[in-house]
């Protein structure tokens, strides 16, 4: 259960994020009237995946506070970020003004996947809140029904 | 569903036999029922030792190597260790929340998410517990979610 629930957090965290950084790199490319060709979409999903394989064992680190949480996470992102599609892919070029693009792509992304967590837990906790409510419901009408039914010597109910 | 019950001198203790070709929800909940209301736990307060159905059993808390029992307005000290309780009461409505705490979800009335994947749960009598990350996943499988 803990996996698949890991693993399903690590696919979302991946679907979401390039979502986001097509989109705004599509963007960007329209407004600096440039081209998306075939071979970026793949290399932003190849750095989208590596965020998200690198976020998905920092998570096994047992670290409690949020903010520092947080941080290390937003480390990892652009760490493999500037890693994967600078000096692996050579996608990013580290010039300064480019750098600045990325590290406000990257922030959107961080937000938008952050956003999406946050929803999905409050999803779940309605559902969970939902089912307690039903639970309690339920007992209600169960405890009802016994102070009706009589203590005779044999009962049947159908 | 048919409901058959037998009272008479001519037995001592209770017993409850389910007969059924497929176990469905609901049955499993009735079981689950009879799981809460068949077992007790005894809790010590004061030098004074009492028996206490689970039902009644708001939470289980562990505090340096002593694991304590919470009902509604009272807390006894309890003799099982948490992972002892742990194991008992997998099949009943008690689920464990975090290292130091078993829940009885039968007692929640809310939960609310917090930041970093972590819940807050509210109790009928108003207590809060977290329930920490690495044990959501177990919790939200008790929902079925």
């Amino acid at each position: 259960m803990q996996w698949r629930k890991r693993w399903s957090q690590f696919f979302t965290t991946v679907c979401t994020s390039f979502t986001i950084v097509v989109m705004l790199y599509a963007t960007l490319a329209d407004w600096m009237g440039a081209d998306v060709t075939v071979r970026s979409i793949w290399d932003l999903f190849a750095i989208c995946a590596a965020v998200g394989v690198v976020l998905f064992l920092t998570d096994i680190l047992p670290v409690r506070s949020v903010p520092l949480r947080l941080a290390i996470a937003f480390f990892d992102v652009c760490a493999t970020v500037f890693l994967v599609g600078g000096a692996v892919l050579k996608f990013i070029p580290l010039d300064p003004p480019i750098i600045l693009t990325v590290l406000g792509m990257i922030c959107a992304a961080y937000a938008a996947v952050f956003a999406v967590s946050i929803v999905n837990e409050r999803i779940a906790a309605a559902d969970i809140n939902h089912k307690v409510m039903e639970m309690k419901k339920r007992r209600q009408r169960e405890v009802s029904a016994n102070g009706k039914s009589g203590k005779s010597g044999y009962t049947e109910h159908d | 569903m048919k409901l058959l019950i037998e009272q008479s001198d001519q037995y001592t203790d209770a017993e409850i036999v389910i007969k059924c070709g497929m176990m469905d929800d609901r049955l499993e909940s009735i079981i689950q029922h009879i799981r809460l209301h068949m077992f007790s736990v005894a809790g010590v307060k004061d030098g004074e030792t009492k028996i206490f159905p689970l039902g009644d059993i708001f939470y289980f808390d562990s505090t340096d190597e002593r694991t304590f029992l919470y009902l509604e307005n009272d807390v006894y000290e309890c003799s099982l260790k948490l992972y002892e309780l742990e194991e008992q009461l997998e099949k009943a409505n008690f689920v464990r929340i975090s290292k130091s705490c078993i829940v009885n979800i039968m007692k929640l009335d809310s939960v609310r998410p917090l930041l970093n994947s972590r819940y807050e749960a509210k109790l009928e009598n108003g207590e809060k517990l977290i329930i920490s990350r690495h044990y959501l996943p177990g919790f939200k499988q008790k929902f079925g979610i």
